[in-house]
């Protein structure tokens, strides 16, 4: 597998969010996937801190119905957003190694910083931080798929606005 | 109490508006006047809000006296600060204070204001300490707000500083069930008294754990929203927005909708109730109990093991009424005047920032005595419903914004608060109840804010009896 494949699912992952093609978007999730926006700076196990989102896929897979439902009013009318990602650091995950502690066949580790500019309801907001990317083949396969993605906010810990889209 | 607590007991309890640019009020001192010609009685009637409420300075600042600057405000849980040291940085009113524990165990509330030019000597909102610093000439004061030390101290005269400069203290701190609050108010109504009723609701949220303790140790989220803070009191006993303003989660749960559809429905037996002082509850149990579900909040979401291991250990500690009680017909759902909701798993806290904004800091409570399983599960399902990218509360914050925006010209408009009007009733412990609908919560809470407003006394004597009822007050004074 190599470095560029990884490197590219980043970018078309934030690409299909930012162009609002979500059911693609979720298929690029491994079933037994975790995104994650956490809010402080964890201390011990992480299921222990509340989080500003922490989904499995089902629960992405009800975050996309609701968002396709044309039912939530904060998304009416929708954000129109755009993401600028500094470099991606793209490193290959040694084979024993198992981040995660879940058995996971993760190869490839992918992180960056990112900036976003979202308008909406005529308001300007940024948001700004770090995502890192575990991801994973199923056995016996080369595909890869997002195992887990951590947004880092710079201001995860500051009263924030809504936070609608798939950052 | 310090000398300058007494010169802020002073400032507010002397003449009451000193800089004369707040409220004009008449003679009589009984009807506050927001700007000349019309009075705070012709804006906020019984059942009709004027619109210039949510947007007007003036009235903010008036509030900020009045209410924020008097009465009991929820501050903290004693879970945030258990050892000696430990603080928080919170806001009372428009102040930031600092809740710290003592050495005896006991609360004290400091203003973060250095004595001598006024700098944060608190710059963390949360840690532990053996005092405070302030960063600009290194004046320390121990965890009590005492002065501790003055670098070059001689250049002030033998006993200037004696006494006098300590971090201001806020006069009064109690706690009801390890909830802390605080009031600038020297004197008045005490903590227990201004819950009233509201304390069994406060009993509730807490013994759905088996030894009666919750945990405020989860974190928490904090929201932004642009809009007033009496938007989001009215909006804490509206259950007529529910299948409106949540179409969205409810279309992903049938089994919510039906739920959701049935409490709300004409046939309801759920109410909405007066609870007297400025707090009210949206109360669901009726209805929750007569389906015999347990209740999301208890451990939908957790292993079965766990939850059998939760209900057993309920049962043990309340008795296996008060347990299915609990269970079954869930949390409480009720506002505490004036910044404190209590909902679902939620300790919900609304700090005014300006008249056009608020932040909401939401707090998980976590149950002590149960397993982990039974807590993860409580977190999760607050994380999918809440914060702020949750399926239920970015989509009140959109309509409180927009309400916020609609209302913001300078064309005046009454708003109507006459929902149920018709069929308020007393239940059987003399509470004024409606369907749960109705409006009857936030006309009780614009009652007690009325009466804060006009007196600056200790409030609202409890609810005025139904046209059609009674009149008998359920409440004590």
């Amino acid at each position: 597998m190599s470095r560029q494949v990884a490197h590219d699912l980043v970018l078309h992952e934030s690409r299909l969010a930012e162009e609002s093609r979500l059911q693609e978007w979720l298929e690029l999730w491994a079933p037994d996937g975790l995104y994650w926006i956490p809010i402080g700076d964890p201390e011990g196990p992480e299921e222990r801190s509340v989080a500003i989102a922490r989904d499995n896929p089902g629960e992405l897979r009800e975050r996309v119905a609701r968002l396709e439902s044309g039912l939530v009013h904060s998304q009416i009318p929708p954000s129109r957003w755009s993401r600028v990602w500094g470099p991606l650091d793209v490193r290959p995950v040694a084979e024993a190694s198992d981040p995660a502690g879940t058995g996971a066949n993760v190869t490839w580790e992918v992180s960056g910083s990112f900036q976003i500019a979202e308008m909406r309801r005529g308001q300007r907001r940024d948001w700004a931080g770090r995502a890192e990317y575990l991801l994973s083949s199923p056995e016996g396969s080369s595909d890869l798929r997002i195992f887990r993605k951590t947004v880092w906010l710079v201001d995860r810990d500051a009263a924030l606005p809504p936070l609608m889209f798939l950052i | 109490v310090s000398t300058t607590s007494a010169r802020r007991a002073e400032l507010l309890h002397g003449p009451r508006f000193p800089t004369g640019l707040v409220l004009d009020t008449d003679d009589d001192m009984s009807t506050p006047r927001i700007v000349p010609g019309e009075s705070l009685e012709e804006w906020i009637r019984p059942r009709e809000i004027d619109s210039r409420v949510y947007h007007s300075e003036e009235l903010f600042a008036a509030e900020i006296e009045l209410i924020w600057n008097r009465v009991w405000v929820y501050l903290a849980h004693d879970s945030e600060i258990p050892q000696p040291g430990d603080y928080l940085r919170r806001t009372l009113g428009l102040d930031t204070v600092i809740v710290v524990r003592q050495e005896d165990g006991s609360v004290r509330v400091l203003l973060n204001r250095c004595a001598h030019r006024g700098n944060s000597v608190c710059l963390d909102d949360k840690g532990t300490s053996r005092g405070f610093r302030c960063p600009y000439h290194g004046w320390t004061y121990k965890t009590s707000g005492e002065l501790n030390g003055v670098p070059y101290r001689s250049g002030y005269p033998e006993g200037f500083l004696d006494g006098t400069t300590s971090l201001t203290a806020v006069p009064r701190v109690d706690q009801y069930r390890g909830f802390i609050f605080a009031s600038w108010s020297p004197e008045g109504d005490s903590l227990r008294e201004h819950l009233g009723e509201a304390a069994s609701r406060i009993d509730r949220f807490c013994d759905a754990s088996p030894t009666g303790m919750i945990r405020l140790d989860a974190g928490e989220q904090r929201v932004r929203v642009g809009a007033n803070w009496k938007i989001f009191f009215e909006n804490t006993v509206d259950n007529y927005h529910q299948n409106f303003v949540h179409k969205a989660p409810l279309f992903s749960h049938p089994e919510l909708r039906k739920t959701s559809k049935r409490v709300s429905g004409d046939a309801s037996t759920a109410v909405v109730r007066d609870l007297g002082g400025g707090h009210a509850e949206l109360d669901f149990k009726p209805e929750q109990l007569a389906m015999g579900r347990v209740h999301q909040t208890s451990a939908v979401g957790a292993d079965p093991d766990a939850a059998a291991a939760y209900e057993a250990a309920l049962v043990s500690a309340h008795g296996a009424d008060r347990a299915r009680d609990l269970l079954i017909g869930g949390p409480p759902h009720v506002f505490i005047f004036p910044n404190l909701f209590l909902l679902q798993q939620d300790v919900r806290v609304v700090t005014p920032v300006s008249v056009e904004e608020f932040t909401t800091t939401l707090h998980p409570a976590m149950l002590d005595g149960v397993p982990d399983a039974i807590n993860w599960a409580r977190l999760r399902r607050h994380e999918q419903a809440y914060g702020p990218a949750g399926s239920v509360l970015p989509d009140d914050i959109e309509i409180f914004e927009r309400n916020q925006l609609a209302l913001a010209s300078a064309t005046p408009s009454r708003l109507l608060l006459d929902r149920g009007i018709h069929r308020e009733r007393r239940d059987e412990q003399g509470f004024p109840v409606s369907h749960l609908t109705d409006e009857l919560g936030q006309r009780a809470i614009w009652r007690h804010y009325m009466a804060l407003m006009s007196q600056g006394s200790a409030g609202d004597a409890g609810p005025p009896a139904p046209a059609d009822a009674p009149a008998t007050s359920p409440v004590g004074s």
